[in-house]
């Protein structure tokens, strides 16, 4: 088994499968501790924002646990790296019209939208589905062609948003995973997507070691 | 491209993994947790862990089972029985479940749909519901009642766990329960043009080729398997495997072959060639490493 030094930080905001998470982390071997309290961000070697959830309340509860402003500041100042998980890739976004309009953390340019109805189409979008790579990047690193992801989500990126190295084919184009420089998000659940998922985490390990190498 | 799911369905009462015969006789399999490892490591898409007692017995889920399960799995699991509180929703997704099932509240409770919808999305809600056949077509059928009653015609109880924010609709059919003869694909088409979300059929899987019938209607989603992933093994791959010659596309996240030659009538693998099994002990295989 091999293991890896990063220590991981799970945020616990109220929101989802924190267990199913620090469960995959731990599994590779990081150390992993889930925060409730925006003090404990610090010297954390990455940052994980977990989420199945609605947007509205997810962001309600970052604002009320007063992660916001720590956050911003470790992801956007400190450039920790950052992953961001279903409903936690959507709350980087701009804005989201899930259940009344909200404002998002507004990390990456995007905005939060509807998957597109159409005759037939089943949403929310609940399937294994595969990765149109658009910008080689390390967290793909032994990821192949036929590999699959486990999705479940009703609401998805614009197809224009800033920073996406990944498509997904769902009768029309999900955006599924993000790169801004520190900042990672992926639409689908890595920490539920067996070997696929497993591997693209470990990537985003060594990416965390890499940079902590570099700097 | 996606792909049909095949679902695992651990049912639970008393604590052990059974297999479950008509709603009313059950064999034991042993651990649920030890269950779960062996499906996630034959690759099921997903799983699905019903106790089916706790509601009867008016007691919460038992979540320190959900956690030794989720421990062992890297697939996504949904958990349902005895879900009728918002904080029972809450705590099973924090003891590992991704997804909450939820039955007997529809009838009695749906606003807990739509409470939770608000807060934790309706992709994290599945509506499980048991039907039957009765002189009036379908009914909805409730575990925990008298027998013979049917409280409500089964698409009106469909329509409304959707209006009130199921994500999912798990339909069971309680008269292929543990029968062996296949899905009850009349059922699946008398709701195709009431479900707008996905739909899971289950009740009646005893050869691959049920599960071919039933993921060839346009409108079924997923399905799940229960007695039949059990008292074999590499049941899921093997099925896969099957269903992949059939012409579905199934996901196979491994790179693995395993030539799993025809079915029996009775649903088990038949016995592969002598010659077959002399070049199996030669093929190398890399290992994988995560």
């Amino acid at each position: 088994m091999v293991t890896s030094s990063v220590s991981v930080a799970i945020i616990d905001y109220g929101m989802g499968n924190l267990f199913s998470v620090s469960n995959a982390f731990s599994y590779l071997g990081a150390s992993v501790e889930i925060i409730s309290n925006p003090d404990a961000l610090a010297d954390k070697g990455a940052i994980i924002l977990p989420g199945i959830g609605a947007f509205g309340e997810g962001m309600e509860n970052l604002v009320r646990r007063g992660f916001v402003e720590p956050l911003t500041d470790a992801v956007k100042v400190k450039k920790v790296p950052f992953l961001g998980i279903c409903l936690g890739m959507q709350l980087i976004a701009t804005r989201s019209p899930e259940m009344g309009e909200h404002k998002g953390l507004g990390w990456v340019k995007a905005n939060v939208e509807k998957i597109r109805m159409a005759p037939g189409i089943r949403i929310p979008h609940v399937s294994w589905n595969g990765l149109a790579i658009r910008q080689e990047n390390q967290l793909f690193q032994r990821i192949k062609f036929s590999d699959t992801f486990y999705f479940d989500h009703s609401y998805q990126f614009s197809a224009l948003s800033e920073g996406v190295i990944a498509y997904t084919d769902y009768h029309g184009v999900v955006p599924s995973v993000i790169e801004l420089d520190n900042i990672y998000a992926t639409q689908f659940h890595p920490e539920k997507s067996q070997r696929s998922g497993l591997i693209l985490l470990r990537n985003f390990l060594n990416i965390v070691e890499t940079r902590r190498k570099l700097a | 491209m996606t792909y049909k799911r095949l679902i695992g369905c651990i049912v639970v009462r008393g604590g052990l993994a059974v297999q479950s015969f008509a709603f009313n006789r059950y064999l034991p399999i042993g651990k649920p947790e030890v269950v779960a490892e062996y499906l996630n490591r034959w690759e099921v898409d997903e799983i699905f862990l019903l106790d089916i007692e706790a509601t009867h017995l008016r007691r919460a889920p038992d979540y320190q089972m959900v956690e030794r399960v989720a421990k062992h799995i890297f697939t996504p699991l949904t958990v349902g029985g005895g879900v009728h509180k918002r904080d029972h929703i809450h705590n099973l997704l924090r003891s590992g479940a991704d997804k909450v099932a939820i039955n007997s509240a529809i009838f009695d409770n749906p606003d807990l749909l739509t409470r939770a919808a608000e807060r934790y999305g309706c992709q994290c809600l599945v509506a499980s519901v048991d039907a039957q056949k009765t002189n009036d077509g379908y009914r909805a059928y409730l575990r925990d009642q008298a027998s013979g009653q049917h409280q409500m015609p089964l698409n009106d109880l469909i329509a409304r766990a959707e209006r009130y924010g199921a994500g999912e609709i798990l339909l069971n059919s309680v008269d292929r329960d543990g029968r062996r003869c296949g899905y009850d694909l009349d059922l699946l088409k008398t709701v195709e043009e009431r479900v707008s979300v996905p739909l899971i059929a289950l009740g009646g899987a005893g050869h691959p080729d049920h599960i071919a019938d039933a993921m060839r209607l346009s409108c079924v989603s997923a399905v799940a398997v229960g007695n039949m992933l059990n008292h074999c093994e590499h049941s899921v791959a093997t099925i896969k495997d099957h269903l992949s010659d059939a012409g579905i596309k199934m996901r196979h996240g491994s790179h693995s072959d395993w030539f799993s030659g025809p079915f029996g009538e009775d649903g088990r693998l038949s016995k592969k060639s002598e010659s077959r099994l002399d070049d199996v002990g030669f093929i190398k295989t890399e290992s994988d490493a995560i």
